[in-house]
C-alpha cells in the first residue's frame, strides 16, 4: 500500500518537470533544508480518490515510444478542453452577474419628481459654456434658479450687478483711483464688502456685508449658501460673499481667483506686478496672510503639494467647483441617483484634483453599496454573504478605493466647530494687525501708482 | 640634518599617503552608497549611514559598537511592541504598534524590571543644544556620537529612530524642514502624522507651516515636508558625505563633492541642501579659475566666455533655488521656533495621535 503511494508520488513530480523542461530548476537555486523538521500534517500532500480513482492511463505505464507519445498529447489536449469549457463558464457567471447588477444595482433616480428637470436642464447649460466666454454672473444665476425651478428673472438678477458695477465705478472716480488698474479696482471691491462706502455728490450709501452665523452650511435651507439672499438681506456666508465678489469684479473688469480651504472659499489676488499674492477673507472683511489659514491645522502639507488648497483656481477650476456646487444641491433636494454621478464624473474631467468631487463621490459609492447590500439583504451579521456576489465585492472595493484618493489627495476632515473657531481668531488682535499693515500698504500702492 | 630632513619627508609622506588612503575611502564609500541606488545592491540606511560616519572617522568607527547598540535597541524595541497597549482600533494596528515602540525608545524613559523584580529606568535619547549644525565639531551630527553619549540632535535622533525602523521591518519616513529633519507615518484612521523626535511631540502639520519660517512654495514645492523614500533617504546621506568631505579637507578640488552631488541629485532631484551644495561648489570652483587667470574678479572676466557662462549658470541657480520657496534661516531663529512647539504645544499638537505611555 505504502509503495504503491511512493510511486504515485514520483510520477507526479515527474510529470511537470518532464513539461516544463528543466529550466525553473536551473533559476531556482534552493539550498537543501539541513535541519530536520518535525513532520506536521499539513506537510504531506492529501493523496485521496483523485489519485485512485481515475484509471491509471498514464503514458508512462507503456514501454512503447511512440504510443507513449501519442497518449501524452491526448492527455494535453484533453487538459486543454477541459480548460477552455471551465473559462467558458465562467465567463457566463460573470456575464450573468453583471446584467443582474445593471438592472438591479443602479440607484433609483429620481429624474421624474418634481424639479429635478430644472437641474438637468441647468447641468447642460453649465456644460455648453465654453472656458472662453464663461461668466460666472450665468453660472450662478443659472445654478440658483435651477433651486427655485427657474423662476427667477435673470433681467433683474442683471440689473442689480449691474447698478453695483455702475456704483463702483463711481466711487473710482470720486477716489480717484486708476480706472486701469487692477489692484485698484480689487481694493475697492474689498473696501465695498467690508466698510461704508457712500457717493457723496448722489448720497448714496452702501453699508458693509456680513457674516451670517446662522445655518451657514444650508443644512435647513439650502438657499442660505446663495448670492440671491447675500442680495436680498446683505448677509452671507463663505459660499456666497466671495461668489458676489467673482461676479461683481467680472462686472468692473477686475481680475481676482477663488481659492479653498478646508470647509471655505476665499479671495486671491496679485498686484499690479504680478509678485505678490493677497488674501481676502470676505466673512470678516479682512485681508489675512497664508499663516491664518494654516493656524487652523487642517491643511496637510500633502494638500498644498496637490493643489487642492489655498491654490488660486483657474476658469477651468472654477467652472469644476461650480458644477459641484449644482450637485450639491441637487443631492440637498433630492438625494443621490445616478446624475449626480454625471455631475461628478463633469467635474472631475474640468479638473482632475478637484477635492470636493472625490468626496462627494466616495459619499455616493457609500451610498451605492448600502443600496446594493439592502437589496441582497446583507448586513453586519452576514456580511460574509457578500463573497457570493462579485459585483457587490466590486462595489465595495470602489468605495474603499474613493477614500483612499481622497485621503492621498490630503483631505482632512474639519468639524463645524473646530471650523467656527477658526473663523472666529481671525478677530485676534496679531490678525487685526496684520489686516491694517496689508491695508495700508495697499492703499500706499495704489496711491503711489495715481501720482506716477 | 640629513637625518631630520629624512624625518620631515617621511612625516610629509606618510601623512599624504592618509590623506589618500582616507579620499579613496571617501570614494569608495561613494560608490557604495551609488550602488544602493542604482539597485545593484540591497538598500540598508543603517548601512548607509555607518559608512558615511566610517568615512569621515578614516576607517576608526566602531563599527562592531555601532552595531551591537542598534541590535541592542532593536530587540528592545521589538519586545516593546510585544507589550505596548493602544488605544488604536484600525486595521493596521501591528504597524503603529511598531511606530509607538519605536518612539517610546528614542525618546520615553521606560521603567524595566528584571528578573528579580528590580526596578530599572531605561533613559532615552535627549536632544543637545550645543552645536545643533555640527559648525564646531561635525562629528555632533553622527548617530554614532548619539549612541555614545545619549545627546543628539535633529539629524542623528530621526536617522537612528529610521534605522531602527528598518531593523525591526516598520517603514518610515524620514522628512524635512529647514534645517531639520523630522518622521513621518501613515495609517489607516489618521492619515499621514508628524513624529518630532527633538522634542518627542506629534505636531500636525500647522506647527510646520504657520509658523511663518517656511515659504508657502517650499512646501508646494516639495522641498519640505514630503514623506521621503528610501532612495531620497540614501540620497541624503549621499550630501552627509560630501559634506563630511569638504571638513576633512576644506581645500579640495571640488570634484569629489560636484560627483556626489550629481548622483544624490539624480534620485532625490529637489534636495535643497544638495542643490545648494552643488551651487556652492560651482561657486568655489569657479572662484579658484578666477583667481588662477585673473587673480581678482575684474571686468576682464565677464569677456571670458568660458568663466562668463560659469558665472550666469551658478547665478541662474540661486535664482531658481530662491524661487522655489527656499530662505536661509540663522541658527537663533531656528532655536526659537524649535523651542515654539514646546511653549505652543496645545495649539501646534495632533490631538488624534498621544503617546501610549501617557495615555494608558
Amino acid at each position: 500500500m505504502f509503495t504503491k503511494l511512493k510511486t504515485d508520488l514520483k510520477l507526479n513530480t515527474i510529470f511537470p518537470i518532464l513539461l516544463l523542461g528543466v529550466f525553473p530548476l536551473l533559476n531556482a537555486q534552493v539550498l537543501p533544508d539541513l535541519t530536520p523538521k518535525t513532520p506536521s500534517t499539513n506537510q504531506f500532500t492529501n493523496y485521496s480518490k483523485n489519485n485512485y480513482g481515475s484509471p491509471v492511463n498514464s503514458a508512462l505505464h507503456t514501454t512503447n515510444q511512440k504510443v507513449r507519445n501519442q497518449l501524452l498529447i491526448a492527455e494535453v489536449e484533453r487538459n486543454m478542453q477541459e480548460q477552455k469549457l471551465r473559462e467558458k463558464q465562467a465567463q457566463t457567471l460573470i456575464n450573468d452577474a453583471l446584467d443582474s447588477f445593471s438592472k438591479n444595482y443602479s440607484l433609483p433616480s429620481y429624474g421624474n419628481k418634481v424639479g429635478a428637470s430644472y437641474y438637468r436642464r441647468a447641468f447642460e447649460k453649465l456644460q455648453n459654456m465654453s472656458s472662453s466666454d464663461f461668466s460666472i454672473k450665468k453660472a450662478i444665476f443659472t445654478i440658483e434658479n435651477a433651486f427655485y425651478e427657474e423662476t427667477n428673472s435673470y433681467d433683474e438678477f442683471d440689473t442689480t450687478i449691474k447698478q453695483t458695477g455702475d456704483f463702483l465705478r463711481e466711487k473710482m472716480t470720486e477716489l480717484g483711483y486708476d480706472s486701469q488698474s487692477n489692484l485698484a479696482k480689487i481694493f475697492l471691491l474689498f473696501q465695498f464688502f467690508s466698510d461704508t462706502l457712500q457717493i457723496r455728490s448722489k448720497n448714496v450709501k452702501h453699508l458693509p456685508l456680513t457674516y451670517d452665523f446662522n445655518d451657514y452650511m444650508g443644512k435647513d435651507d439650502w438657499s442660505k449658501m446663495f448670492v440671491k439672499k447675500l442680495l436680498e438681506t446683505g448677509k452671507g456666508q463663505c459660499n456666497s460673499l466671495p461668489q458676489l465678489y467673482l461676479i461683481l469684479a467680472e462686472e468692473i473688469g477686475a481680475e481676482a481667483n477663488l481659492a479653498l480651504s478646508p470647509n471655505h472659499s476665499y479671495i486671491k489676488f496679485q498686484d499690479d506686478q504680478k509678485w505678490k499674492w493677497y488674501n481676502v477673507e470676505l466673512t470678516n472683511g479682512m485681508l489675512t496672510t497664508d499663516a491664518f489659514i494654516l493656524q487652523s491645522g487642517y491643511v496637510k502639507a500633502e494638500a498644498l503639494q496637490n493643489k487642492i488648497y489655498m491654490h488660486p483656481l483657474s476658469k477651468k477650476q472654477l467652472q469644476s467647483h461650480l458644477t459641484m456646487n449644482l450637485a450639491l444641491g441637487y443631492i440637498q433636494k433630492f438625494g443621490y441617483d445616478e446624475f449626480v454621478n454625471e455631475m461628478i464624473s463633469n467635474a472631475l474631467t474640468l479638473d482632475p484634483s478637484n477635492a470636493q468631487a472625490y468626496q462627494v463621490k466616495s459619499n455616493y459609492a457609500t451610498i451605492k453599496v448600502k443600496y446594493a447590500l439592502d437589496k441582497l439583504g446583507i448586513g453586519k451579521e452576514n456580511f460574509d454573504e457578500i463573497k457570493k456576489h462579485p459585483m457587490a465585492i466590486q462595489l465595495y472595493k470602489n468605495m474603499i478605493a474613493q477614500y483612499k484618493i481622497v485621503d492621498k489627495l490630503g483631505h482632512q476632515e474639519m468639524p463645524p466647530d473646530e471650523y467656527q473657531r477658526w473663523l472666529a481668531s481671525v478677530k485676534e488682535e496679531s490678525n487685526k494687525q496684520q489686516n491694517i499693515e496689508l491695508k495700508t500698504k495697499l492703499n500706499t500702492k495704489i496711491l503711489l501708482n495715481n501720482n506716477d | 640634518m640629513i637625518k631630520k630632513k629624512l624625518f620631515i619627508l617621511v612625516l610629509f609622506l606618510s601623512i599624504s599617503l592618509w590623506s589618500q588612503d582616507q579620499n579613496k575611502l571617501y570614494k569608495d564609500t561613494l560608490e557604495q552608497l551609488n550602488c544602493m541606488l542604482k539597485d545593484s545592491c540591497q538598500l540598508s540606511f543603517k548601512k548607509a549611514v555607518i559608512s558615511v560616519e566610517n568615512a569621515y572617522y578614516n576607517n576608526r568607527l566602531d563599527t562592531i559598537g555601532f552595531n551591537f547598540e542598534i541590535n541592542r535597541l532593536s530587540s528592545f524595541t521589538k519586545s516593546m511592541v510585544d507589550h505596548i497597549k493602544l488605544k488604536y482600533q484600525g486595521r493596521d494596528s501591528l504597524k503603529v504598534k511598531k511606530y509607538a515602540a519605536l518612539f517610546s525608545v528614542v525618546i520615553d524613559t521606560i521603567p524595566i524590571a528584571d528578573k528579580d523584580g528590580v526596578m530599572y529606568e531605561y533613559i532615552p535619547y535627549t536632544y543637545d543644544f550645543e552645536d545643533i549644525w555640527g559648525l564646531k565639531n561635525w562629528d555632533f551630527m553622527f548617530v554614532s556620537k548619539l549612541l555614545e553619549t545619549g545627546k543628539g540632535n535633529c539629524h542623528s535622533l530621526p536617522y537612528l529612530y529610521k534605522i531602527l525602523a528598518e531593523e525591526i521591518g516598520a517603514d518610515a519616513h524620514l522628512a524635512i524642514a529647514p534645517n531639520h529633519i523630522y518622521v513621518k507615518h501613515q495609517n489607516e484612521i489618521d492619515g499621514w502624522y508628524n513624529t518630532e523626535l527633538t522634542s518627542g511631540i506629534f505636531p500636525n502639520d500647522a506647527w510646520l507651516m504657520a509658523s511663518g519660517y517656511i515659504h508657502l512654495d517650499a512646501i508646494t514645492n516639495k522641498m519640505y515636508m514630503e514623506a521621503l523614500t528610501d532612495k531620497q533617504s540614501v540620497s541624503m546621506c549621499i550630501i552627509d558625505l560630501a559634506q563630511g568631505y569638504n571638513k576633512i579637507f576644506p581645500d579640495n578640488n571640488g570634484e569629489f563633492v560636484m560627483r556626489a552631488c550629481q548622483i544624490a541629485l539624480q534620485y532625490y532631484p529637489h534636495y535643497i541642501n544638495g542643490r545648494i551644495l552643488q551651487a556652492e561648489t560651482k561657486k568655489k570652483i569657479f572662484e579658484k579659475e578666477v583667481k588662477k587667470d585673473f587673480d581678482v574678479f575684474t571686468k576682464e572676466v565677464s569677456e571670458d566666455d568660458y568663466l562668463r557662462l560659469q558665472f550666469l549658470e551658478i547665478q541662474h541657480e540661486y535664482v531658481s533655488i530662491h524661487e522655489s520657496g527656499y530662505r536661509r534661516m540663522p541658527e537663533k531663529m531656528y532655536l526659537d521656533w524649535l523651542t515654539s512647539l514646546k511653549k505652543e504645544r496645545k495649539k501646534y499638537e495632533n490631538k488624534k495621535i498621544t503617546n501610549p505611555e501617557k495615555s494608558n
